[in-house]
């Protein structure tokens, strides 16, 4: 076969196909595509029914993790600044028991006041060491347990009061003789 | 667009008249859509199940159906799409390129009439040996004579690239058939 040509040769369709076999096609198809539509449909009305119910779980959990968060941020926050507060004694106490040890470098100091200073600092030491743990007490506590902890506030002042008399007790000399021998700070101020 | 496409189109598109419209649609289209895929796949059962999956996805993406195109273009685009899918399936059970080609030259034979013209047969087994790009224009231009600018709209191929793909595949073709004919 030298020359052939394709366009030339007649087009038969060598192949056959069962008879009536497009009829069962399309009642197969109608089947599958509308018989099966409304339980496709009830099932997709369904999943997304479930799917709306779970965005409104997701909706409500997010609500609950932001409000958790929020409460927390806010327990946090009191407790910081109760944390803030109570630090403040101590540094006052920090800043006295300086003084104290610049006092204890002056011999000189012989009056009656100055022992019963040396008594009162003896005290206030003993404070300063108690305070310092409920400080560091407060700062390694959860929020939660530091409104506990400001409870124990009232103590803390108890014992600026007390060092406030002590200090009333020392004379304007004794005040100024301490005030000589110390650096002058800013905390300082505070008790005058 | 046909007069016909028009009354299955708005059928299609209420819900109370989608039924009759998916039948009218398969009625218009069923034998044309079907050869076209029995002479890709070959098998009549897979043939008959791709076209039922065609019909059953037009209806399904019906509402993605532009009327700016025609009916039956968007038909035979799911039908080759699915027709070559099918193939691909078909390919992958094969453990070469040959032995798929082998298989499908073999389908041809144990597919053909009994009574069909060697020289008949023998084409179909050339067309078997194409590319699937060849062989696809092949069939439609050949068998079907769809014109380039429509099987252009179905394959997404310039009419200049299908020219020279029937081309090739003609070629290819006549020269299987001048080595393998027997007089």
């Amino acid at each position: 076969m030298k020359n052939f040509d394709i366009e030339k040769l007649e087009r038969k369709n060598i192949y056959t196909a069962p008879d009536n076999f497009f009829e069962k096609m399309q009642n197969n198809v109608i089947e599958k595509a509308i018989r099966n539509q409304p339980q496709i449909e009830e099932v997709t009305r369904t999943s997304g029914k479930v799917v709306k119910m779970n965005w409104w779980y997701a909706a409500a959990s997010v609500a609950v993790i932001f409000g958790t968060l929020f409460f927390m941020n806010a327990e946090e926050a009191q407790a910081n600044t109760a944390i803030a507060t109570n630090n403040e004694p101590a540094k006052n106490i920090e800043i006295l028991s300086a003084q104290i040890e610049d006092v204890d470098q002056t011999p000189k100091e012989t009056s009656e006041n100055h022992k019963l200073l040396v008594s009162d600092i003896e005290e206030v030491e003993k404070n300063k060491s108690a305070s310092t743990q409920n400080s560091v007490a407060i700062t390694k506590v959860s929020p939660a347990k530091a409104t506990k902890i400001e409870k124990s506030k009232p103590n803390v002042v108890q014992k600026e009061k007390q060092i406030e008399q002590m200090l009333e007790g020392l004379s304007e000399a004794d005040i100024s003789a301490l005030a000589k021998n110390a650096d002058q700070d800013i905390y300082l101020d505070l008790y005058y | 667009m046909k007069l016909k496409d028009a009354e299955i189109i708005s059928m299609m598109q209420e819900k109370r008249s989608q039924e009759k419209g998916l039948r009218m649609l398969m009625d218009a289209y069923q034998s044309r859509l079907y050869w076209h895929i029995r002479r890709l796949i070959l098998d009549h059962d897979t043939a008959q199940d791709v076209l039922q999956e065609t019909f059953i996805k037009a209806f399904q993406n019906f509402h993605q159906f532009k009327q700016d195109s025609q009916l039956y273009t968007w038909l035979y685009r799911i039908a080759t799409n699915e027709a070559l899918q099918q193939l691909n399936k078909m390919k992958r059970m094969q453990k070469t390129d040959e032995d798929a080609e082998n298989h499908l030259v073999n389908l041809v034979a144990d597919n053909a009439d009994i009574e069909g013209e060697e020289i008949q047969i023998l084409l179909q087994k050339a067309i078997q040996t194409l590319p699937e790009k060849q062989k696809l224009v092949f069939t439609m231009r050949y068998y079907e004579e769809l014109s380039y600018e429509e099987i252009s709209k179905i394959v997404d191929m310039s009419v200049g690239t299908l020219k020279t793909n029937f081309h090739y595949a003609k070629q290819k073709i006549e020269e299987y058939i001048k080595e393998n004919y027997e007089e």
